[in-house]
């Protein structure tokens, strides 16, 4: 009569498989359930925004823009707000979740800003 | 006369109620839309006058772009209408997608709504003045 069964290595083959498998899954789920930080808010994160500040500057205070306009004359910024803590930077989504403004800068020919608008979207 | 209305919205909900669907109508912005645009292009942005610049200070940054900056999405999505089958329900969500087309110089050239249902939009816009016609090919090549 034949033994039914697999050969020891191919066994350890298919537990091997099972273990990656379940560890993936394992990655899969609890990577759906990171907690991210919360962004920290800021009463004076627009105090920079003035006619007259240059594009350096801004850029330092509030880093990327989410997007950009006519070779980065006119910058646009997604921005959070908290009745407390004050304004939020977000970055740039397909939707708008948690955005309440988007900030817009014109900058002149030199990279000084001559026009702003904070605009509510939300 | 206000009674009559009552009843006869009462009989018509009761008829939908008993079918097994009631469509309840709503209007109020998804939460992750943007508030700032809806159903009808604003009146402040006017072709043949209003420049790039000036849109950006009205509306904010677009949804998307066209890579030449020649076309802007604002895209605004609302709810509809609740509709309830049975035990299970749904939202009907309408987008509200105003495309602002500009000029080589910058200046607004157009501006109308597309009214679309709740599809996956795809933000791959072509430059709209770069668009080649297609030639096909001859037979027998």
């Amino acid at each position: 009569m034949e033994m039914e069964g697999r050969a020891p290595e191919e066994t350890m083959k298919t537990s091997q498989f099972k273990i990656a498998a379940y560890t993936l899954c394992t990655l899969f789920v609890f990577g759906g359930c990171v907690t991210l930080p919360p962004v920290p808010a800021d009463k004076n994160l627009l105090i920079s925004v003035a006619t007259g500040t240059s594009r350096e500057t801004i850029l330092l205070k509030l880093g990327e823009p989410s997007a950009s306009f006519e070779q980065g004359r006119i910058l646009t910024y997604r921005i959070g707000a908290d009745d407390d803590q004050g304004y939020f930077l977000l970055d740039r989504q397909v939707r708008w979740t948690n955005t309440k403004y988007s900030l817009v800068l014109v900058f002149d020919g030199k990279g000084f800003l001559t026009k702003h608008n904070l605009i509510p979207v939300r | 006369m206000w009674s009559r209305a009552i009843i006869h919205t009462g009989l018509v909900l009761s008829a939908i109620s008993l079918a097994g669907c009631l469509i309840i109508p709503t209007d109020y912005y998804t939460d992750s839309s943007r508030q700032n645009t809806a159903e009808k292009p604003p009146e402040t942005i006017i072709p043949g006058k209003t420049s790039l610049e000036e849109v950006l200070l009205k509306l904010g940054e677009p949804d998307e772009t066209s890579s030449d900056e020649t076309e802007l999405w604002y895209d605004a999505a609302k709810v509809k209408a609740w509709l309830i089958v049975g035990d299970r329900g749904d939202y009907i969500i309408r987008h509200y997608l105003l495309v602002i087309r500009f000029d080589r110089n910058g200046v607004v050239e157009s501006q109308r709504i597309e009214d679309l249902p709740d599809i996956n939009l795809e933000y791959n816009l072509d430059p709209h003045f770069s668009k080649t016609p297609i030639t096909l090919p001859a037979k027998g090549e």
